[in-house]
């Protein structure tokens, strides 16, 4: 994948994490995990999507 | 003296005696020369690598800032940092690489230096190394700060002095026995205390509330109610705009901040490079989701009335949040987390000053000059800078903190011809200089039409962070001037 690919999906998962105080859901535990797992997302899509294309 | 006390200064004494041993024994890594002592001639294996960049960029205001702010305010906390996080992430992958590669066919050590060679132009090095200085000072004091307030929380408030200049002392020692290679080690060392610290912090939490029997779900319903677990935030904090003044600024630091620039020259193979991005990403998402999760536990378990925190959710007593569960917590507890807050100010402090003094050593100094005058340059940056860092720590006025903020922003505008430069495209050194200054030049503006209708200097820089002239905050026209004079400045190939 290229950088242009990777920067379409930063941006999303950014504009994701900007969803919340936009709109004003979710609320309780899961905004807390809904921010949580957007990073883990972005971690996993890093660890596994954004090196595998030059290995 | 009391028994928390005590058992401070034994721990401390620990952390400064296995710190040093770890500073001594890394220089045996040293080789001598000047790009070997400031970024290791790109020789630091995977773990050294991620856990540089780790505590480097995790400071005090995490264990500290960001636990009372989610305590004050509410998990709007988190998803700021989930915004710098995912940022990051984003960044090091796309430029990652191209950087890392780049450093290590021209050589390059410093950041600036890095920009002057992209834009062909020398002098533009000089500038950007001033505006990386005067935005970075009050950030590594307001390490300082931490400490002294660490050591005072502990001992007393008679002891803030002496935490401060340990604190100096530590630094100093540290990043000047090896260069990169002690101020990496060390960092190691402090980035997992202070991961291991918070887990400790959490795990007692975790058992006041289970001995109180406040299970997860309630505790949830009571963040609802206080509109902590709203994505408004405990009193209507975290407006749209308000999250967007905070996250903005951090978007871009892996670009705009030096010490996390000048670490991607670091790593010694791609691998490293790959394993450095990725632990550090391990790192940050855990620490993270952790100090929030305590600012936000620490709450509920205070309104439940299972913990006496005795601070109210008001964001002026943010900073007291930790220091007040620290007491709670207990002698052993209390030492090790106050402890971790000393190397997580200390980490982040002292990678500043050896990247402000390989700014200056390799910026500020003529082309011609040697390499022994870049040396001497460099060692007298770190100890002129460090008194300046104690000197204004020790003013303790939560006017450095607040300034300390203020540098986000001002090297914000750093973002843009940065990353075209990184990109490949050709901005002409006059453009790229205009657009750089866009971030100082903005923030003294502003700063000056606040100061006169403002009660105090702190509150005119409040004020200036959270202002938006036109209704649009300072952080976006920042970036807008700095983009449009970039890509004003962008020449055919």
């Amino acid at each position: 994948m290229g950088w242009k690919v990777h920067l379409a999906v930063f941006i999303i998962l950014l504009l994701l994490v900007f969803l919340p105080p936009t709109i004003g859901v979710p609320r309780g535990w899961s905004l807390y995990l809904w921010w949580v797992i957007l990073g883990a997302v972005s971690l996993l899509y890093s660890w596994i999507a954004g090196w595998s294309s030059h290995e | 003296m009391s028994r928390l006390l005590g058992v401070f200064i034994a721990t401390l004494v620990i952390y400064i005696v296995l710190g040093t041993l770890i500073a001594v024994i890394s220089r045996r890594r040293l080789r001598g020369g000047i790009r070997d002592y400031y970024v290791s001639e790109g020789r630091l294996g995977s773990f050294l690598a991620a856990m540089t960049y780790a505590a480097t960029t995790y400071s005090s205001f995490m264990i500290v800032g960001l636990v009372g702010f989610t305590y004050t305010t509410g998990v709007g906390a988190l998803g700021f940092e989930m915004a710098y996080y995912v940022a990051t992430l984003g960044l090091l992958l796309i430029i990652g690489e191209r950087v890392w590669r780049a450093s290590r066919e021209r050589g390059w050590v410093s950041p600036a230096q890095m920009v002057a060679d992209l834009t062909g132009s020398r002098w533009i090095a000089p500038l950007i190394s001033i505006i990386f200085i005067v935005s970075l000072v009050f950030y590594a004091s307001a390490q300082l700060k931490a400490i002294g307030e660490a050591v005072a929380a502990a001992g007393g408030q008679s002891y803030y002095m002496w935490g401060v200049l340990l604190g100096l002392i530590v630094m100093l020692v540290w990043s000047s026995i090896a260069g990169i290679w002690s101020v990496a080690a060390t960092d190691a060392f402090q980035g997992l205390w202070m991961i291991i610290a918070g887990f400790g912090l959490l795990a007692w939490l975790l058992h006041a509330a289970g001995s109180s029997g406040l299970s997860i779900s309630e505790a949830g319903k009571i963040l609802v109610e206080s509109g902590h677990l709203t994505p408004s935030g405990h009193g209507g904090y975290w407006k749209p705009s308000t999250f967007t003044a905070f996250a903005l600024p951090w978007i871009f630091f892996a670009v705009t901040n030096p010490q996390a620039l000048q670490r991607l020259y670091m790593p010694r193979d791609r691998k490293a490079l790959r394993d450095m991005i990725r632990w550090f990403a391990v790192f940050g998402l855990i620490y993270t989701a952790l100090v929030t999760f305590i600012g936000l536990l620490a709450y509920a378990l205070n309104e439940a009335g299972a913990l006496n925190v005795g601070i109210p959710a008001s964001v002026k007593y943010a900073d007291r949040v930790t220091p007040s569960l620290l007491v709670l917590s207990g002698p052993v507890l209390g030492a090790v987390v106050f402890t971790s807050i000393i190397a997580a100010a200390v980490s982040t402090a002292d990678s500043i000053l050896l990247t402000l003094a390989s700014s200056a050593s390799m910026d500020l100094l003529p082309g011609s000059a040697s390499e022994r005058s870049r040396k001497i340059a460099g060692l007298t940056t770190i100890v002129v800078i460090g008194v300046v860092m104690a000197a204004i720590a020790l003013a303790r006025v939560s006017f450095i903190v607040k300034l300390s903020v203020l540098s986000s922003l001002m090297l914000l505008s750093l973002a843009p011809p940065i990353l075209a430069l990184i990109a490949g495209a050709r901005v002409s050194a006059p453009f790229a200089g205009l657009a750089v200054i866009m971030g100082p030049l903005l923030v003294a503006v502003e700063l000056a039409v606040k100061l006169p209708s403002s009660k105090s200097a702190v509150a005119a820089v409040i004020a200036t962070f959270g202002s938006t002239p036109l209704g649009v905050p300072l952080a976006v026209w920042i970036l807008l001037l700095s983009s449009l004079l970039t890509v004003a400045g962008l020449r055919r190939p």
